[in-house]
């Protein structure tokens, strides 16, 4: 009769990979099976050896960072997943038929910025203040709304996009409104950088969250199967 | 035999889904188990390697996860997606040539045949 491991053992094993900072349930549920089975291969070639040290055993396979590296890697990886979608995206706004669209929002956004009595040239740093708060607050609206005990690793590269657009904050540090010196450039670099904006808000919201909110629905779906 | 790892890393996502193109589907340790034994305990594929490149390629589409649950513990399987075969088989092609060229290298007067 081959040894297995315990229901208490494998609870031991989720407590084990959470004590070392893996928070996210898909990738506990892997690690967990990895080391269950290497456990009880040890045990084939020597039934005496303690569960404790033989987890040790495995755990220093995966080498000086632990679990800590295999997250970030796959955080990295999907990250670049979605950057490699955005830039895409963003491509296609500079092609046709998108481009028609692109040079009509760019000439508004001009005829604005020179117009001393539009919206836009008169309340420049408050858009651009509220567009921050704006950012800030659906940022912790998703940190907060995630469930605690069974985070998905995609739910912290949702985390990660949904604050993108925060690089706008940039902007409001190196540029100064357009009511404060309405000059060519500053109008030109001003249209530009809204339209970057609206462009980015629009790949972000029509498609990359709705492809992350699928993803996420699918691991959910894989797991609530079992 | 450490030497002969550094050999070998360039190889590991080819040879993964090498692995999975004629397995169909595997999960992690099952994948490191089957290079030793393949291989003779020869390359011996970490674990600290192994589970990032599942990953990367996984993120870049090339294999699809399933679930299943068995001893009581849910296991993770990869498969090959569609472009993921398509990639294998470039990769095959890219590592075929490498070898060829590596055996001219090594030993111009042996001949070859693939």
């Amino acid at each position: 009769m081959e040894k297995r491991l315990t229901n208490q053992q494998i609870d031991q094993l989720f407590n084990f990979t959470k004590k070392h900072l893996v928070e996210h349930y898909d990738v506990q549920v892997e690690l967990v099976d990895h080391l269950a089975n290497a456990i009880e291969d040890q045990w084939k070639e020597n039934p005496n050896i303690l569960f404790e040290d033989a987890l040790q055993t495995e755990f220093k396979k995966f080498g000086i960072f632990g679990f800590t590296g295999l997250v970030e890697q796959k955080q990295a990886a999907l990250q670049s997943h979605y950057w490699r979608i955005i830039k895409k995206e963003f491509i296609s706004f500079f092609s046709i038929p998108k481009i028609i669209l692109t040079v009509v929002m760019f000439y508004v956004l001009f005829q604005l910025y020179s117009n001393p009595n539009s919206f836009l040239y008169n309340y420049d740093l408050l858009i651009r203040i509220g567009f921050i708060v704006l950012t800030l607050g659906i940022y912790i609206y998703q940190r907060v709304k995630i469930p605690k005990n069974k985070k998905f690793l995609l739910n912290s590269v949702g985390n990660y996009l949904y604050g993108l657009p925060i690089f706008a904050l940039f902007y409001l540090r190196t540029n100064l409104p357009v009511n404060s010196d309405p000059s060519l450039f500053k109008i030109v670099l001003s249209s530009v950088f809204a339209q970057i904006l609206i462009l980015f808000f629009l790949i972000l919201y029509t498609k990359i969250i709705p492809l992350l909110k699928y993803e996420i629905n699918q691991t959910e779906l894989k797991f609530s199967k079992l | 035999m450490k030497k002969q790892q550094q050999l070998y890393k360039g190889s590991l996502n080819t040879i993964i889904m090498k692995l999975l193109e004629q397995q169909g589907k595997m999960y992690g340790y099952e994948i490191t188990q089957k290079v030793k034994e393949i291989t003779q305990g020869e390359m011996n594929i970490t674990e600290g390697a192994l589970y990032p490149a599942l990953h990367k390629m996984e993120a870049d589409g090339f294999l699809d996860v399933e679930m299943d649950r068995v001893d009581g513990r849910i296991r993770k399987y990869y498969k090959l997606t569609e472009s993921g075969v398509k990639e294998t088989v470039s990769r095959m092609e890219e590592l075929e040539n490498f070898i060829r060229n590596m055996q001219t290298i090594v030993n111009p007067n042996l001949k070859l045949d693939f």
